[in-house]
């Protein structure tokens, strides 16, 4: 029972209390029963969170860099995920083929990804080469050279995936939504940048945007599976231990503006089907009505087959194939948005539908027994979020991201169990706004035909 | 440890303990797939995958949700060209609610015709999604221009028409023709006691009668080469190129699996270093073998602009044309085998691809193989068996291609063999 708070203890002194906690041995438990993950910050800053579980040969690691692409400097969006692009492409020590190479001789997994408000590196690996893994992750995330071919070659590269998405509707829409949705808040670009910013990027932008945000006080690093606590921190140590720590200075960003009014586009598109979104800027994941808007948006349109948007639209209407609503709880306040793709005639009928049902939640109590289900879901599902080393790995980061403590894990049912009825309404008529939206539509606008005003 | 049970009336069960998890995967695989439809059928299997979730004698629609809700679980299907599945995914305590409502949904959907009217309207919306997305769409192209004529080519999800000719009545002779307990087995993976698992499934499905229906036989595709252009008015150029393949089941399978790790099975592979790394020609490309019962393919995608798409397919068929003349080198073999045990020691850790593993394993072979088997077949594999292969799969007329996007047939090389 080693759940350890974060306030509880601070810095180094749980240097001191590791060695304490080593000669205990660790249970060997079930991926999903109550896990207890032991929270260590290295010297250089660098926060550890460790699960060990040892009844398969597998470790899954993933490092988390705050180097999203929230931090995109003006007129340079795309450079977040153009360095995390190039962070396999060529170290110090090894071409970017030599990286290829070692990861597939051990078939191990590597993979980094950008995201809005981060960036992470997971690796997933047979215990006997972990050392191999480490050696690898350790090397991408510390000593990327961002040679000048390389990164030509792979700038071309995501130019060409955009170019790519040119042919997704779903793509299209997105990125127009988050335009009207955001303004000027770095969230309005898509991770990728556009086919106009990528050429602003130059190689040496990607080597200052390493230096200031790859530091290990920036980073947390989550190893699950087959590793004791001591192993896990050996490895830290000797991997990352001379990862030297920088001053962060993250800038000020203030958090988009709330729309005024509706806002439609139409982009047309020779397509069979159209490609909707609705929505407006919805919550960051600290707000302390987290919750409370999960179990709501559960209800109206994210709980799949039982949602009210997926019952009525779908099912009783037949307008379209899926049809989901959500928020993204990031950093900053993120989307609430509302996605389905339908035949072009019906499009009217189900943004129609979607608004009554949004007004619906905000006006009427939602059931007893539609409360106790979604509860019943968020809460009974957790367990399967975390069954394997891999979500696992994935999930801690997250936590420590958002400052949610470890004690998060013990608690999200009684997060989620204590939302009432009043709370589903009270957040619904504070979060969702069906006057002021916007409105994304992809397809043959003379077919959709959305002129004049939208009943609500 | 694997167990395996045949119930009372012939259907199959395979399962696996696995005490590293709380959950467990359970899946009921049915030996029926859009190759099994008449022409008339076409879509049907797939139709039927999704009225199962439509309401029994018990159970409304939106109950099944509900009760999968309620305990957290995950419950899906999905439809391939020789199978359907229907499974779920939940914590250990709940199998037993999880069993009762596959068994509910499999014994006693009522295919209510106003639901099946409304439903038909999801599918057709389902069909134009996957036309819309290139990706997509060109795998389906390809597939039904290289197996010209056979059932096999068929999309799984039917056409507009066929979907909207529908009716109650067909799906019950489709069921009656084609749904029998020895076409199904029922796979099971994760934290389970395996005694009362066996007597709930006798409870739950024993009582499933064999009706004597008899499967259509199959008909073994064979392969048209074909270089086939759609043109549509896209960013990109989409391409499959392909070849034979081997059945499920050939000899030769890990042989196959380590040629196309070497080809273009991961990013280490050669299409994706010389293409898209060393070139950037295109921003996506790889290879991947499909295998039926009785035939399969080789396959490459790749997405590029309209510019560069003529030099990756000649660069696509170089590149076959050197495995086929040189096969592989032996370091790449070696790295190769080294990643696809890796890869499945790594897919060990989820109830879901064991689940999967096992049902496909008691489908194609009538028995299981453990992971020390498998990783005794791979290390088997040496670079005299490669090479044969690739000369046996490469035959020189058998090369075919599909291309969607803003490509015309100049574009295409001359030369079509390998």
């Amino acid at each position: 029972m080693y759940t350890w708070k974060k306030h509880f203890f601070p810095g180094l002194f749980y240097l001191l209390i590791l060695q304490f906690l080593l000669s205990f041995s660790f249970g060997d438990e079930a991926m999903g029963a109550e896990l207890k993950p032991i929270r260590v910050v290295t010297p250089n800053g660098m926060t550890l969170l460790v699960v060990a579980q040892h009844s398969l040969p597998i470790v899954s690691v993933e490092v988390l860099v705050q180097s999203g692409s929230l931090y995109d400097p003006a007129g340079k969006p795309g450079l977040s995920n153009l360095t995390a692009g190039l962070l396999d492409e060529g170290t110090a020590g090894r071409s970017a083929l030599e990286i290829t190479d070692a990861l597939a001789a051990v078939g191990a997994r590597l993979s980094v990804r950008a995201s809005y408000d981060y960036v992470t590196a997971g690796l997933r690996v047979l215990k006997k080469d972990v050392e191999t893994g480490f050696d690898l992750l350790s090397d991408i995330l510390v000593h990327p050279v961002f040679d000048s071919s390389e990164f030509k070659r792979v700038r071309t590269i995501i130019l060409g995936e955009i170019q790519a998405e040119k042919d997704q509707p779903h793509a299209i829409a997105r990125q127009a939504f988050r335009k009207i949705t955001f303004g000027s808040h770095p969230y309005y670009h898509p991770v990728k940048g556009f086919e106009e910013s990528l050429p602003e990027i130059k190689q040496a932008d990607l080597v200052s945007f390493h230096r200031k945000h790859y530091r290990p006080n920036n980073a947390i690093i989550s190893i699950v599976g087959d590793v004791t606590l001591q192993e896990a921190e050996v490895l830290v140590q000797k991997y990352f231990g001379k990862w030297k720590k920088g001053t962060l200075d993250p800038p000020k960003i203030e958090p988009a503006h709330a729309l005024r009014s509706k806002k439609v586009r139409k982009i047309e598109k020779d397509l069979s089907q159209a490609t909707v979104i609705l929505g407006h800027v919805g919550i960051k994941r600290t707000n302390p009505d987290y919750y409370a808007v999960r179990v709501m948006n559960y209800i109206l349109g994210g709980g799949g087959f039982s949602s009210r948007m997926m019952r009525e639209i779908r099912d009783n209407q037949g307008l379209v194939y899926s049809i989901y609503s959500s928020f993204s709880g990031n950093q900053d306040p993120g989307p609430f948005s509302v996605t389905f793709q339908t035949e072009n005639g019906n499009a009217r009928k189900a943004i129609e539908g979607i608004l009554l049902e949004i007004n619906r939640i905000r006006e009427e109590d939602v059931s007893k027994e539609e409360l106790s289900e979604a509860k019943a879901y968020l809460v009974g599902s957790f367990p399967l979020r975390m069954d394997t080393t891999r979500k696992v790995a994935s999930l801690l980061p997250q936590i420590e991201f958002h400052n949610l403590g470890l004690h998060y894990l013990k608690e999200y049912a009684e997060l989620i169990n204590r939302v009432t009825v009043n709370d589903v309404r009270r957040v619904a008529k504070k979060y969702l706004h069906p006057d002021h939206y916007a409105l994304v539509l992809v397809g043959r606008q003379k077919e959709i035909g959305l002129e004049g005003s939208i009943e609500q | 440890m694997v167990y395996k049970k045949v119930l009372s009336n012939g259907i199959r069960v395979v399962a696996e303990k696995m005490t590293s998890v709380k959950s467990v995967s359970i899946g009921l695989w049915v030996n029926v797939g859009s190759r099994d439809e008449e022409p008339e059928e076409h879509g049907m299997s797939h139709f039927l995958e999704h009225m199962f979730f439509k309401g029994t004698k018990k159970r409304s629609a939106k109950d099944i949700a509900r009760e999968i809700d309620a305990i957290g679980g995950e419950l899906n299907a999905f439809t391939s060209r020789e199978s359907t599945t229907f499974y779920a995914k939940v914590l250990d305590e709940h199998l037993p609610q999880a069993i009762d409502i596959l068994s509910d949904n499999f014994h006693s959907s009522k295919f209510d015709p106003r639901e099946i009217e409304r439903e038909k309207q999801v599918v057709i919306e389902e069909i134009k999604m996957v036309e819309d997305d290139p990706e997509d769409f060109v795998h389906d192209l390809y597939i039904k221009d290289i197996w010209k004529g056979n059932p096999l080519a068929r999309p799984i999800l039917g056409t507009v028409e066929t979907v909207s000719s529908i009716t109650r009545q067909k799906i019950l002779r489709f069921l009656k023709r084609t749904y029998d307990p020895c076409e199904i087995v029922i796979s099971v993976a994760g934290r389970f006691d395996p005694s009362s698992l066996m007597t709930l499934l006798e409870e739950s499905f024993g009582e499933y009668l064999p009706k004597k229906t008899s499967l259509h036989p199959r008909q073994a595709p064979e392969i048209t080469p074909h270089f086939q252009i759609k043109k549509r008015k896209l960013e990109q150029v989409h391409l499959c190129i392909g070849t034979p393949g081997l059945p499920q089941g050939h000899p030769d399978r890990y042989a196959l699996y380590v040629m196309n790790n070497v080809l273009g099975g991961g990013v280490s592979s050669r299409l994706f270093q010389e293409i898209r790394e060393r070139r950037g020609w295109a921003y996506t490309i790889y290879s991947y073998p499909s295998s039926y019962q009785d035939g399969g393919l080789l396959t490459v995608y790749a997405g590029a602009s309209v510019q560069n798409a003529p030099r990756v397919i000649e660069r696509v068929i170089k590149e076959l044309k050197k495995v086929k003349k040189k096969g592989v080198e032996a370091l790449e073999l070696e790295r190769s085998k080294n990643h696809i045990k890796g890869n499945l020691m790594l897919s060990m850790e989820s109830t879901s691809s064991r689940m999967s593993k096992l049902a496909k394993d008691e489908l194609y072979f009538g028995r299981s193989f453990t992971f020390r088997e498998i990783i005794r077949e791979i290390n088997k594999v040496s670079l005299e068996q490669v090479r044969h292969l690739c000369e046996a799969l490469f035959d020189s007329e058998s090369l075919s291609l599909t291309a969607l996007g803003k490509i015309n047939a100049k574009m295409l090389p001359k030369s079509r063999t390998l």
